[in-house]
């Protein structure tokens, strides 16, 4: 059974507009502060940009050497696994020989984790004050009533905090408002920032950093070098070129 | 054109670095056309990010066009603005605007500080290239792919050196370093039929030419054959990704109507030689018409005029 309940206007612009308006600017200020608090973008050194673009070309050999013909396979092929399986193109050789270290502990990282540290704490740190905001001034309010009708599985994610099983679906609660908006403000950040800025802060906001394998905890790259070796070792050539006479011959122009 | 398709083409433009190949009267109506919409829409149809790659589009077509006054204020506004950010980008338009005004030596202490700046790396590498320094071009530019193997660029114009001094091979081997990166290169498969054609030239210099001396080796024969018919499938490579790439056609036609053929039929119990003479008259017959239609040439005698050119 479903019950209509009577919402007072002033809902809308006590709390409703409100807290729309504090997570557009909070996500906007979040976005400002990461800006001048993130380190700017170091060069890969010289020896690294080498490695990783010696393994890149590796991999492209892998996958595309279709391309060429057997003769050149053959030379690449050797080339290839005489070289990943030596350390010369390896930017840090004497990591071999060290015994594994915890990567937390290791001082080169200092940088980067703070990097990470710094972007965690902008992100969670404004997140649970509006949350906290949320939760001491409205707690269990239901703010407003959806123009449509939904289904029941729906009410999980609509109706946090408020404890009446049988309220009607359409019936929003302030905690769900709260994280309707977390998810789903792309477009408003669209309209203010432009859509590239706003990929950004929705990317910042989900915590969507990509690491590479240089990374704290990433595989080390003699590891690396390794397994693309044995992948070149038992590659089986097939040219692009055979028969390719008959298939240019059946080429209609 | 719209505001929005002209500022769409610049920044495409701007973004491929395609103005380096335009004509002079090209590169004269896009200045123009840069000149005028800088001056008309900077303010409200371009973002800041954009506003400042079509300044240094403007920086380089100003100095293409010999007006360096103008190129060095766009260079101060630049400088003025980025200073502080170490960029490289600024480096690198600061040494070409030394370098244009003939101070080599500058342009080079320009680009010196940071040993990880590899696109100064690049720029520091083509110092060498001079007429008659061929040798240290060449060397450069191997130390630089030796650090950075995965610039296309720095591969095509290695392959460019070698092609020139005649080491076709290496020349070869370069610019399959590019289809591996980029398997749809259709202009890569060209230049590779290319440069293997001349390498069998080179070995059939060798092999019939003056200095030749008696009969020629059955191994010598099946290396000739061997990159002839590489020259062949890399031309047909092309032709299957672009069909209409005339000068792959045209390749072909050439390959298999050398008069050296004719002197293949000795060895035609190789199975090298029998296999790259068993298609040629389908695919020559297939290879003139294709260019017949391509080039809109109907009588034999056009046709052979073309392809003698």
């Amino acid at each position: 059974m479903t019950s209509e309940l009577l919402l007072d206007p002033q809902l809308k612009y006590w709390v409703l507009l409100p807290i729309s308006v504090v997570m557009v600017v909070v996500g906007l200020l979040r976005s400002n502060l990461t800006y001048y608090l993130t380190s700017s973008k170091k060069l890969p050194e010289i020896k690294i940009s080498r490695e990783r673009q010696f393994l890149q070309r590796a991999v492209n050999f892998r996958e595309n050497n279709r391309m060429i013909s057997k003769h050149s396979f053959d030379q690449r092929q050797k080339y290839y696994l005489e070289k990943l399986n030596s350390n010369e193109f390896i930017a840090e050789s004497e990591a071999n020989n060290e015994p594994a270290t915890n990567p937390l502990a290791d001082p080169k990282m200092n940088e980067q984790m703070m990097g990470m540290l710094k972007g965690n704490m902008m992100n969670y740190i404004p997140q649970t004050l509006v949350m906290g905001w949320i939760n001491y001034f409205f707690p269990g309010f239901v703010i407003m009533k959806l123009p449509f009708t939904l289904t029941t599985g729906f009410k999980q994610m609509l109706q946090s905090d408020v404890m009446t099983p049988d309220l009607n679906v359409r019936y929003v609660s302030a905690i769900s408002w709260y994280f309707i908006n977390f998810m789903g403000l792309k477009p408003v950040y669209s309209l203010l920032v432009g859509s590239e800025s706003a990929e950004e802060l929705m990317a910042q906001q989900h915590q969507q950093q990509q690491m590479n394998f240089t990374g704290p905890g990433g595989p080390k790259a003699d590891r690396l070098f390794k397994g693309e070796a044995e992948n070149i070792q038992i590659l089986s050539h097939v040219a692009v070129f055979d028969d390719i006479i008959d298939r240019v011959l059946k080429i209609d122009i | 054109m719209s505001v929005s398709l002209v500022k769409e083409k610049l920044l495409a433009v701007a973004h491929s670095g395609a103005y380096s190949l335009f004509t002079p009267s090209e590169t004269r109506a896009l200045a123009g056309q840069l000149d005028v919409f800088l001056r008309d829409h900077s303010s409200d149809k371009l973002t800041p990010l954009e506003y400042y790659d079509l300044l240094e589009l403007q920086f380089y077509l100003t100095l293409i066009s010999n007006e360096d006054k103008k190129a060095k204020s766009i260079l101060d506004q630049l400088q003025d603005q980025f200073s502080s950010k170490d960029s490289q980008r600024l480096k690198l338009m600061k040494s070409i605007y030394l370098e244009a005004i003939g101070q080599s030596t500058e342009a080079i202490e320009a680009l010196k500080g940071n040993k990880d700046e590899m696109r100064l790396a690049r720029r520091m590498a083509t110092f060498a290239r001079k007429a008659d320094n061929n040798e240290g071009y060449i060397k450069n530019l191997v130390s630089y792919l030796d650090l950075q193997p995965l610039d296309t660029m720095a591969w095509d114009e290695l392959s460019f050196e070698y092609s020139k001094v005649g080491a076709y091979n290496k020349s070869v081997f370069c610019l399959e370093e590019i289809v591996l990166q980029d398997p749809l290169a259709y202009q890569c498969f060209y230049k590779i039929g290319l440069n293997n054609y001349y390498w069998g030239k080179q070995l059939m210099e060798g092999l019939w030419g003056s200095s030749s001396q008696g009969q020629p080796k059955k191994e010598k024969i099946v290396t000739l054959i061997t990159v002839l018919s590489s020259a062949r499938d890399n031309w047909l490579r092309c032709i299957e990704i672009f069909p209409k790439h005339t000068k792959s056609w045209v390749g072909i036609y050439l390959i298999l109507n050398e008069s050296f053929i004719l002197k293949l039929n000795k060895w035609v119990h190789i199975r090298e030689v029998e296999q790259f003479i068993s298609h040629s008259r389908q695919l020559t017959i297939k290879a003139e018409s294709t260019i017949k239609k391509l080039e809109g040439i109907s009588d034999d005698n056009t046709f052979h005029e073309l392809i003698s050119i």
